[in-house]
């Protein structure tokens, strides 16, 4: 990361938009917490009433009655603040999750952003970095009731002595000073135990989906040596993180001693002078000693500022670059169980298209690292396109540079506007790709094919891709589970719930990459034809089947990245 | 599942590390019993003030409580140290023994669980555990060696209050042990809620392209929201339990306190006890409720590791449907193989469906057998069956006259080679991707089994030889070229039978040529079986099966066939394209 990148990181703002993401829930939480750590207050006081009774031989029954009902409060009013706090968390949580998500699928737009790592990788940003974040607003509610708590502490010490009052003080600021000291160490122990983390977790994500390469060679063991090489860098890492947390936790608490030792050596004259009674004393002790915790408090809010700097940062590559803000965003977040459930956003509107035309595209590293040069194309409505060529001179770039999915040079027109954001363009009703090796969710087959969308047109795209004939094999029909990432379908039938999704909104335009794996020839054809009949859907298709070339209305030939022939019919 | 069994399990890990764990409860000690000496110096002070002794003497109590708080800090560290080495030393054992579990489960259990959930079950409970030792379990101890000095200073001062107060902790504490699994049910739930959240986030981020270009986004989004509503009930279910159990360890405390209290006033009127070890008795009790305010607050850590241990365990559990009992030997040489009415049906499903159905062949040592037919004849299927993925319904299949299951599973392993369609590449160098990370094939065997596939000066061509890194999932290399890999990856370890999913398209030509070439020298003096999509390919191999809705349609041998003009081979040569494979079989 660059310092320019790290200068955006506000953690302040960002803490302050993750907290007033939900604002009643998050005040609430500030009143309930404050009263909770003021109530000590109250007890301390009694305490000392309880002594001064106790050196006096008066009757304590009273007091003690009142240091329980004091103490009940406080449950209650702890198990109250818990219930905001929680649903608050949460709720900020799902927020910046619900961002990072929304960057890393969002078709195009100034919010769209790539991974930069593994999806394995993104997980511990989506799990282990988000909590971190919203820890360090978290923070701020104990901050600030132990502030409250440490102003009415002093207040009530220095009406009894000033002195004390004032030894009290003198810890806090030697331990903040070692404190900021420790801290930067602190941060660089930090990032080395996340990027050992990362590799680890990126190791096992790719383990296991690599498992069958493990197993059927019979190499189980050698991934787990190379496991072990990582978890042990990963001990070391965690070692050094917990220690320095520690160190600077421990000096701070070591105040508390420091400060009742001090102020014991202050008072030992009106002790013996008899002007501060037992019950003052205990009152001091019980004062400095939660006081003193107040440094460790500061201390978690400065460490955990720190963590939350990096994990702002890592989550940041999650968003659209430069748009840090983006991961604090205030977006609808619908959980709690009374609230309806979100709903997609509506698809664009139709824009029927007469003419696309491709002028100068250019991408420099495509899809398997083969590029595309200066490609100029015009397609027709209503035509069937098919492109062809050996492997790697391109193909799949071109499809995938049209509709947005690579960065590319040249430009882009749909009836002769040119388009500013190809990929917040070709989406449904207006364009659809379908990939080479397509995607599926562990959803029902149903989500699968609409992905939210309005199903009134499910079942014609289900005939045409003969979808239907393997539906009445499935117990459950559309509501089946494909399992995770679609494993519990066949290849085939993978393929053609994908195809399904594609042809769902019966796009403007069709741009499918390759699909004989998907169909066997008759159904192919079938589709095809049919596609043509409709007439409306433009279809540009990446194939090398003769029964592709045959039904073409142009058939554009590509040899290393460039076009070599154009034949209209 | 007990409640007790995971965290005897939990006890079990540390067995192998006596050593640290013995150094560790020598640190462990010292710190717990510091603690202790602060009230003892106030309450000398409040007596040596009260029968006005000399200021000097009060001088140097006050000065030895700021000493004893100064080591008690070093102490933390040293706590802090060894307690974080030895749970990570302990749970990366454990994560091994998970991987490696996980690594030995069959394909339907890798089917039904995403690779997200199974790093958050082998990571993510695991790290709860570590964190639980670390944090939790240490400073626990720590407590309970408080509280044994506490008592033993308690009984010095004064021995009713001490019987009293044994007593009364005795109960205390044995309430508290019936309540540590108050809310192990909940945090479970919670954690499977957050792991099948982050499973569904990981499944996004893979399909992240097909999202983009489909307009599908904010269906994810919307997806994903449910999934956190559930992370959110669960949330809230878990917190309820935990604040009770907060609220019961500090009524116990309270009422503890208000005893002791009471007690010295008792005392105190018959002048059985001073008004030092009346604070004294007082301050003790405060003693104990720090650290167990604060262990309370981290019960949710105990929840999450015991949630953790419970859902490692269950994964623990988790059996294999491949059973790895066989103990017979493969002869050497060449294997021959037959299939004898073997069927094949999908058993989770109500209805089973025949995949495969009454197939029955020989295969020769040291021939070559193809395989044809169009997507979803059981090709695959097949495939897996001869590598025992999977079980044949009915009917045996035997390799080198053994039937596979009796086979022993390291030596199959060993024995039989593939090389898949879907070849899987690691974002590590073309080294680990060859050896699959066992460092223990040095780079000679590695260049001689590159050299016997002619592929050495395509490997050195990369820009860095074998130290070339590839990207995650292996990008850098095209499909083609992960086959070579992968067949470098067979030729390795010198199979005696070998299955080959040949690329059924997307190889340029000159990688094709390689592909060819290094197949032929694969094959040569070898059984195998290859799922063929290449009349080239097919050519070169003794016999030819074709498949049609799981069920033989025509098995000779290739010679044969080539003549018999109304076989579905001669078909296919009469058209004379490779690309037109199965429009010709279906």
């Amino acid at each position: 990361m660059t310092d320019m990148n790290n200068s955006q990181i506000q953690p302040f703002r960002f803490g302050w938009l993750t907290g007033t993401f939900r604002a009643r829930l998050w005040g609430l939480s500030w009143v309930l917490w404050a009263a909770f750590f003021l109530l000590p207050l109250w007890t301390g006081w009694l305490l000392k009433l309880v002594f001064d009774a106790l050196t006096t031989d008066d009757s304590i029954a009273g007091l003690l009655v009142m240091l329980g009902i004091s103490e009940a409060v406080r449950w209650v009013v702890f198990a109250a603040a818990v219930y905001f706090v929680v649903r608050w968390w949460v709720s900020a949580l799902t927020m910046i999750r619900t961002n990072m998500l929304d960057a890393q699928t969002a078709s195009g737009g100034p919010r769209a952003a790539t991974l930069p790592d593994s999806p394995a990788e993104a997980i511990s940003r989506f799990s282990d970095d988000a909590r971190d974040t919203v820890m360090w607003t978290d923070s701020w509610l104990d901050g600030a009731g132990y502030l409250t708590y440490a102003i009415g502490a002093l207040m009530v010490m220095s009406t009894i002595d000033v002195r004390a009052a004032f030894v009290v003080l003198l810890p806090l600021v030697l331990v903040t000073v070692i404190t900021r000291l420790l801290t930067p160490r602190l941060y660089a122990a930090r990032s080395a135990d996340r990027r050992a983390t990362g590799r680890v977790t990126s190791f096992l994500g790719e383990t296991f989906s690599g498992m069958l390469a493990f197993r059927l060679a019979g190499r189980e063991e050698a991934a787990i040596n190379q496991l072990e090489q990582y978890t042990a860098v990963r001990r070391r890492t965690a070692v050094s993180d917990t220690v320095l947390r520690q160190a600077i936790d421990g000096i701070s608490s070591s105040t508390a001693d420091l400060t009742i030792g001090l102020m014991l050596l202050v008072l030992v004259p009106s002790v013996r002078s008899g002007d501060l009674s037992v019950g003052d004393l205990a009152l001091f002790v019980v004062y400095a000693t939660q006081l003193g915790e107040l440094p460790r408090y500061v201390a978690r809010i400065i460490t955990s500022r720190e963590q939350a700097i990096v994990s702002y940062e890592r989550m940041g590559e999650m968003v659209a670059h430069g748009h840090l803000a983006d991961v604090v965003d205030h977006r609808p977040v619908t959980i709690e169980p009374n609230e309806p459930n979100l709903k997609r956003d509506p698809d664009p509107l139709r824009v029927p298209l007469e003419r696309l035309e491709v002028r100068g595209l250019t991408v420099r590293y495509g899809s398997n690292g083969d590029g595309i040069t200066d490609i100029d194309l015009a397609f027709e409505r209503g035509t069937f396109n098919v492109i062809t060529g050996p492997v790697g001179s391109g193909k799949s770039t071109l499809l995938r540079a049209i509709v947005g999915l690579l960065p590319a040079d040249g430009a882009i027109f749909w009836n002769e506007e040119e388009l500013a954001d190809p990929a917040a363009w070709f989406v449904p009703p207006n364009a659809a790709h379908l990939a080479q090796v397509p995607r599926l969710f562990s959803e029902s087959l149903t989500d699968n094919i609409a992905l939210g969308r309005d199903t009134t047109n499910l079942s014609s795209v289900l005939d045409l891709t003969t979808l239907s004939r393997d539906l009445d094999a499935m117990p459950d029909g559309l509501n089946t589970m494909v399992g995770a990432r679609g494993l519990r379908l066949s290849g085939g039938q993978a393929q053609r719930v994908a195809a399904a999704r594609s042809l769902l909104t019966n796009p403007e335009l069709l741009l499918v990459d390759d699909l004989s794996s998907a169909l066997d020839v008759t159904t192919e054809r079938e589709l095809w034809d049919r596609l043509r009949t409709i007439g409306s859907t433009t279809v540009i298709a990446v194939s090398q089947r003769q029964l592709a070339i045959d039904r073409a209305d142009q058939v554009i030939t590509m040899a290393e990245g460039r076009v070599v022939s154009i034949v209209r019919k | 599942m007990d409640g007790q069994q995971h965290w005897r399990a939990l006890f079990g890990l540390l067995g192998p590390h006596r050593g640290r764990v013995t150094a560790m409860a020598a640190v462990l000690t010292v710190a717990g019993l510091l603690p202790l000496l602060g009230p003892l110096l106030i309450a000398a002070f409040i007596d040596d003030a009260a029968a006005g002794r000399s200021q000097s003497r009060l001088l140097v109590l006050a000065g030895l409580y700021v000493g004893v708080g100064i080591v008690r800090q070093f102490m933390a560290v040293a706590v802090a140290w060894t307690a974080t080495d030895l749970a990570w030393r302990v749970t990366n054992e454990l994560r091994s023994t998970l991987a490696r579990h996980v690594l030995g489960l069959d394909l339907a259990f890798h089917r039904s669980t995403s690779p997200g959930e199974l790093v958050s079950r082998v990571d993510g409970d695991v790290t709860a555990l570590s964190e639980f030792m670390s944090d939790f379990a240490a400073r626990a101890a720590a407590a309970l060696v408080t509280l044994a000095g506490l008592l033993a200073v308690v009984l010095w001062r004064s021995w009713p209050v001490g019987i009293g107060l044994g007593i009364y902790l005795s109960l205390a504490i044995g309430t508290m042990y019936r309540l540590r699994n108050w809310a192990v049910a909940e945090a479970a739930s919670e954690q499977a809620a957050t792991g099948r959240m982050l499973g569904e986030v990981e499944e996004r981020l893979t399909g992240a392209d097909d999202l983009r270009s489909n307009g599908g986004g904010s269906h994810a989004v919307a997806t994903f929201q449910r999934a956190s509503a559930a992370v959110l009930r669960s949330s809230l279910a878990r917190e309820r339990q935990s604040v009770g159990l907060w609220v019961m360890s500090n009524i116990v405390f309270v009422v503890g306190g208000l005893m002791v209290l009471a007690l010295d006033a008792a005392l105190l009127r018959r002048g059985t006890i001073t008004l030092g070890t009346a604070y004294l008795l007082f301050q003790y009790t405060q003693v104990l409720r720090g650290p167990l305010d604060r262990l309370s607050d981290e019960t949710e850590r105990v929840q999450r590791a015991a949630g953790g241990m419970k859902r490692t365990l269950e994964l623990l559990d988790e059996e294999s449907a491949i059973s790895n009992k066989g103990t017979e030997h493969l002869p050497s040489g060449a294997l021959e193989l037959n299939l004898d009415s073997v069927r094949f049906e999908y058993a989770d499903e109500d209805n089973p469906i025949p995949v495969l159905d009454g197939l029955s062949l020989s295969l020769a040592p040291g021939e070559s057998l193809g395989v044809l037919g169009r997507t979803g004849a059981g090709k695959t299927t097949l495939a897996r069956l001869l590598l025992r993925l999977v079980e044949p319904t009915e009917g045996s299949i035997q390799l080198g006259g053994v039937p596979l299951h009796e086979i022993d599973l390291v030596e199959l392993r060993y024995r039989t080679g593939v090389v898949s369609q879907d070849v899987h590449l690691f974002a590590a160098s073309i080294r680990d991707n060859l050896t699959l990370f066992d460092h223990s094939i040095s780079d000679d065997e590695v260049r001689s089994a590159l050299e016997a596939l002619d592929l050495l000066d395509w490997v050195e061509a990369m820009p860095e030889g074998l130290n070339t890194e590839l990207g995650p999932g292996g990008s850098g290399l095209s499909g083609g070229e992960g086959q070579l890999i992968a067949l470098s990856r067979l030729f390795l370890r010198s199979p005696d039978f070998v299955l080959l999913d040949e690329a059924s398209s997307r190889i340029d030509p000159e990688t094709e040529a390689r592909v060819t070439h290094a197949i032929d020298r694969l094959l040569a003096g070898r059984t195998a079986v290859v799922i063929a999509h290449r009349l080239s390919t097919v050519a070169r191999l003794d016999e030819i099966l074709v498949l049609d809705d799981g069920r033989v349609v025509e098995h000779g041998r290739t010679a044969d066939l080539r003549i018999d003009e109304n076989s579905h081979y001669a078909a296919l040569l009469a058209v004379g394209s490779n690309s037109v494979l199965d429009e010709v079989v279906s």
